[in-house]
């Protein structure tokens, strides 16, 4: 035996050991389970109403084609998702929950009753009071309390429809971001978008059908997870893009590769995943074939998108964007692009609401102020801009934080912040949304007289997601995924569509 | 093998869930048995009774399966006490009395004497009771009658005229007990002992104690169980059964948190702000329904998908569509409505590819196309219309006389397209075009004032919005430097 032929035989050896390893135990069970358990029992048992979850609630899933469009349970309200998600939880006593109760108790203690069995993030021993930190004003033909900190917003305030007495249980940023985002305050779990995408697939195959941008300096306490897609097939993780420099890391082919080249090789590659799916069947080679086509797409439909120099100069002045730089506004003006050209899940976190009082940039009558200042123009332009496009209609806008803010002046480690600042509040926080199918110039849900306690229209994250599924034409009850030998849904075992403040 | 584990469990319920079908095998051949029975004493019809004997037993047989699926149904589901034990014990004595005729006419060839003719005449009744108690268990004691009642049920709330001097029980609370509770905790029924149609039943509570505490809706057991979650076992009124709506359970926690008294006029009870609205909507005679979310739910989705039903359309006509780039989806599941969207790409040349769908088609969307005036042609025919997207295509006047008078067009996007106020006034809209967008449009300032006067129920948005500059845009707040010195 010569050499070569050794050489050639440990080759063979080794790519039939590899083939082996492939087929393990497990896939043997599955297969078998799959194979004799679907022959026997798969029609009989699915029409007695115990088939897999898959198939009797969840959409179609075709691993060659995971974002193609598909229809909702019922028909929908709304077809796409703008989240405006405040990072850090803005006041909501500084803005839309006007209590001048509470101005009368500024400055004294805090009564015992509202500190017994509660937990915060820095509060420790007896706070004092602090009263709003702004003024208000009723606004519009619904008499919605905005305070002076946006005024642009306030100015449209018939277009809202306000949540006053949403609530939660986590009262540390990155777990009520969770909550917030993907449904439990634990990692793992897809995210809204995720779910929605996978729901709904994406219209626009030259673009992710779930983008996230990011601004205020800092990502999100939580970090990528929230916009991550747990155990839904990665393809419907959210797509983070930049508003300065490249949109997408690397989308630029490098020096020296043209397209053709570049075209050429994503061919082989996927010539070479056709064969190893032809050899073991695993959806998940399909998916990934699927989604190098739709990155070498997207290598010229992204940039296009995300360039918003091209817009006029009367829509950066509505917005205030300012080109070229990375902030809030510009990825505003780029959310309404997005939606425009088909993106179905939107989500912008911006960081710095986090006003606890600690320093001069979170100080609930200094920094917030600013933050209010800077996003003010552009929600409200977003809605304006929307809305005259006829995108309103069915576009749902979410602006809110994770939590909210305690009517008493926090005091951490029990001495007093070198400014005004409120601590993490979890009993009572205002969203708003606007589209979409939801009431407009309507509020729903009211505080106590001093913004502690939700006293009526009490609603939670797990409402809100229920609703913004409901918009999208899913009964987030029905709408599940096998995981793990159970069906998981977006909402837990939780929520209840706010019917209220639906159209 | 989970998969097999999982189903084992439910075996049981789904021979249960036999029972409903297997019931009609003994009511069938029973009574087969009994007509061969009757012609067979005539000379003519002899041949007939050597198939007595068998008949019988396939009945008696069939008979005992069914008890046995019946009370694996009982013991899983929840039935009214009263009438399944009825219903257990007259089938459980069918069996027997079909036996006991069996057992005659096949042992003793006693077909026609006195005691098998009663013992058939009693089978017979038998399994007429039998039978309609199971239907009644399983449709609901009234459906045989429904038919006869001509009158439709009545609302929950007849209109008030003066909410302020109704009594609160009697009024509100008693209609909302009636409609939504009494079924089972009424009269004819009191499941768990309870009952709930007049005052001192509601006083005594049911098997498990008081189900209403004067003043304290938190701790009432008739308020608690409403607001379980609609999965929880103990939830009321059923899953399957009609809901409160949120007024009416507004006015029931609010009318037990007012001390639940059966005496009092409304206005003798305190009226916190938030309950003024339902009982204000008591007035106008919309009482729950107003209130009501599903059906509020039901109108919106009206809006978007028409009534009726249509037949499927031509799957060859779908998939050329989607051969070429087009976004083909049907609006929902189990609807064979569709929604058109070409994604801004050349869409001149589909535009007869529609013609096959213009039944079904109800949203287009032609964005930022090609389509122009010619393009129209089709659009005109395609009648169920009700969603159709223009926005930055090369339409003019000319195509408006075809598409704003679509009969079923609600919104209408004619955004950054050529089309004029003169044009859009030369044209009857719709009567149910709700929005039109005409944001960068050639419709001019002194158009408008006509345009809104015939375009009445029709939210016109002509864009343009600007917002004005303010100093808050850019100015930035400062800590004052003192306060850095605290």
């Amino acid at each position: 035996m010569t050499q070569k032929e050794l050489h050639n035989q440990r080759l063979l050896r080794e790519a039939e050991q590899a083939v082996s390893r492939m087929y393990t135990r497990r896939h043997f069970l599955q297969d078998c389970a799959m194979g004799f358990g679907a022959l026997a029992l798969g029609s009989f048992l699915s029409s007695c109403g115990s088939g897999s979850a898959a198939t009797a609630a969840g959409p179609a899933f075709d691993p060659a084609h995971p974002l193609a469009p598909r229809m909702p349970m019922f028909p929908a309200r709304a077809k796409r998702v703008i989240y405006l998600h405040m990072a850090g939880a803005p006041s909501q006593l500084e803005l839309f929950d006007y209590k001048p109760a509470l101005q009368k108790l500024d400055g004294q203690d805090c009564p015992q009753s509202l500190l017994e069995g509660k937990r915060f993030a820095f509060i420790r021993g007896v706070p004092k009071m602090l009263g709003p930190q702004a003024q208000f004003q009723q606004r519009g033909q619904s008499g919605a309390w905005v305070s002076e900190n946006m005024p642009h917003l306030a100015s449209i305030a018939d277009e809202l429809c306000f949540l006053k007495a949403v609530t939660t249980d986590q009262f540390n940023h990155a777990p009520a971001q969770l909550l917030v985002q993907t449904g439990s305050p634990r990692l793992g779990r897809p995210s809204m978008g995720s779910w929605v995408t996978y729901g709904l697939g994406t219209e626009n195959e030259n673009l992710p059908g779930f983008v996230v941008l990011t601004s205020g300096g800092k990502a999100p306490d939580a970090g990528k997870s929230i916009w991550g897609s747990g155990f839904l097939p990665s393809v419907y993780q959210g797509v983070q893009c930049r508003s300065e420099g490249d949109p997408v890391l690397f989308i630029d082919d490098p020096q020296g590769m043209d397209r053709d080249l570049r075209k050429a090789s994503i061919d082989a590659i996927n010539k070479v995943n056709e064969q190893e799916h032809a050899a073991y069947g695993d959806p998940e080679i399909l998916s990934r074939i699927s989604q190098y086509e739709m990155a070498y797409k997207m290598q010229l439909s992204v940039p296009e998108t995300m360039n918003i120099n091209d817009e006029p100069a009367y829509i950066h002045e509505m917005y205030g964007a300012q080109p070229g730089k990375a902030c809030f506004a510009n990825n505003v003006l780029l959310a309404r692009r997005l939606v425009e050209k088909g993106v179905r899940f939107v989500q912008l976190f911006d960081w710095g609401w986090d006003s606890h009082g600690t320093d001069a940039n979170l100080a609930i009558d200094v920094g917030f102020i600013n933050k209010c200042r800077q996003v003010d123009r552009s929600i409200t332009a977003l809605i304006l801009d929307l809305k005259q496009r006829g995108l309103l209609e069915d576009t749902l806008v979410i602006w809110g934080g994770e939590f909210g803010r305690t009517p008493m002046m926090e005091n951490r480690d029990g001495k007093q912040n070198p400014f005004k600042g409120r601590d993490h509040h979890v009993d009572a926080f205002t969203i708003w949304m606007a589209g979409g199918g939801v009431k407009r110039g309507f509020s729903y849900g009211e505080t106590d007289e001093i913004g502690y306690y939700a006293i009526s229209g009490k609603t939670t994250p797990f409402d809100v997601q229920a609703t913004i599924l409901n918009q999208l034409g899913f009964d987030h009850e029905k709408f599940t995924y096998p995981f793990q030998g159970r069906p998981f849904r977006l909402t837990d075992v939780y929520g209840k569509v706010i019917e209220e403040i639906i159209a | 093998m989970y998969l097999c584990g999982m189903h084992l469990l439910t075996i049981t319920e789904f021979l249960a869930h036999l029972h409903p079908a297997l019931v009609h095998l003994p009511i069938g051949i029973l009574l087969t048995a009994l007509l061969l029975q009757l012609v067979a004493r005539r000379e003519r019809f002899a041949a007939f009774r050597s198939a007595i004997p068998v008949v019988l037993l396939a009945g008696v047989i069939s008979a005992v399966l069914s008890c046995i699926t019946g009370f694996l149904l009982f013991r899983n589901g929840d039935y009214d006490d009263t009438l399944v034990s009825a219903h257990m014990w007259l089938a459980i004595g069918l069996t027997f009395v079909a036996f006991a005729l069996y057992a005659r006419v096949a042992f003793r060839g006693a077909g026609f004497d006195r005691n098998s003719n009663l013992l058939g005449i009693g089978l017979f009744l038998l399994i007429m009771i039998t039978g309609h108690l199971g239907g009644s268990l399983t449709h609901g004691e009234d459906y045989l009658t429904a038919g006869f009642r001509n009158t439709p049920p009545p609302p929950v709330f007849r209109p008030i005229p003066d909410v302020q001097r109704a009594v609160a029980y009697e009024d509100i609370v008693k209609p909302i007990l009636a409609s939504r509770c009494n079924n089972c905790h009424g009269a004819n029924r009191q499941k768990g002992g309870l009952r709930l149609d007049n005052p001192e039943s509601i006083a005594r509570g049911g098997k498990d104690g008081g189900v209403l505490v004067a003043g304290k809706a938190d701790s009432s057991e008739l308020i608690k169980r409403i607001l379980l979650p609609e999965n929880e076992e103990h939830h009321m009124p059923p899953k399957d059964r009609p809901q409160l709506s949120s007024q009416e359970l507004q006015l029931l926690t609010w009318w037990v948190d007012q001390g639940g008294d059966y005496r009092k006029l409304v206005k003798d009870l305190p009226q916190p702000e938030k309950i003024k609205p339902a009982l204000l909507a008591l007035q106008h005679g919309g009482g729950a329904g107003a209130g009501a979310p599903g059906e509020r739910n039901i109108d919106a989705i009206k809006e978007v998908l028409p009534e009726t039903a249509v037949k499927p359309a031509d799957e060859k006509a779908i998939v050329a569509l989607r051969d070429r780039e087009v976004v083909v989806t049907p609006v929902a599941q189990n609807s064979n409505y569709l929604s058109v969207d070409v994604l801004g790409k050349p869409a001149k040349s589909l535009m007869p590819l529609l013609l096959p769908l213009k039944q079904q088609l109800i949203q287009l969307d032609l964005g930022s196309s090609d389509v122009g005036d010619s393009s129209m042609e089709v659009i005109k025919q395609c009648v169920a219309l009700r969603v159709v997207n223009l926005r930055g295509t090369k339409i003019t006047d000319k195509a408006l006389s075809g598409l704003v008078t679509l009969p079923e067009l609600r919104v209408l996007n004619l955004v950054g397209t050529n089309v004029t106020g003169p044009g859009l006034l030369a044209v009857q809209p719709s009567k149910h075009l709700h929005a039109l967008y005409l944001y960068h449009t050639k419709v001019e300032r002194k158009d408008w004032e006509k345009l809104t006067l015939l375009y009445k129920t029709t939210v016109l948005d002509s864009g343009g919005y600007a917002l004005p500059a303010l100093t808050t845009d850019t100015a930035i707040v400062r800590a004052p430097s003192k306060s850095s010195g605290k």
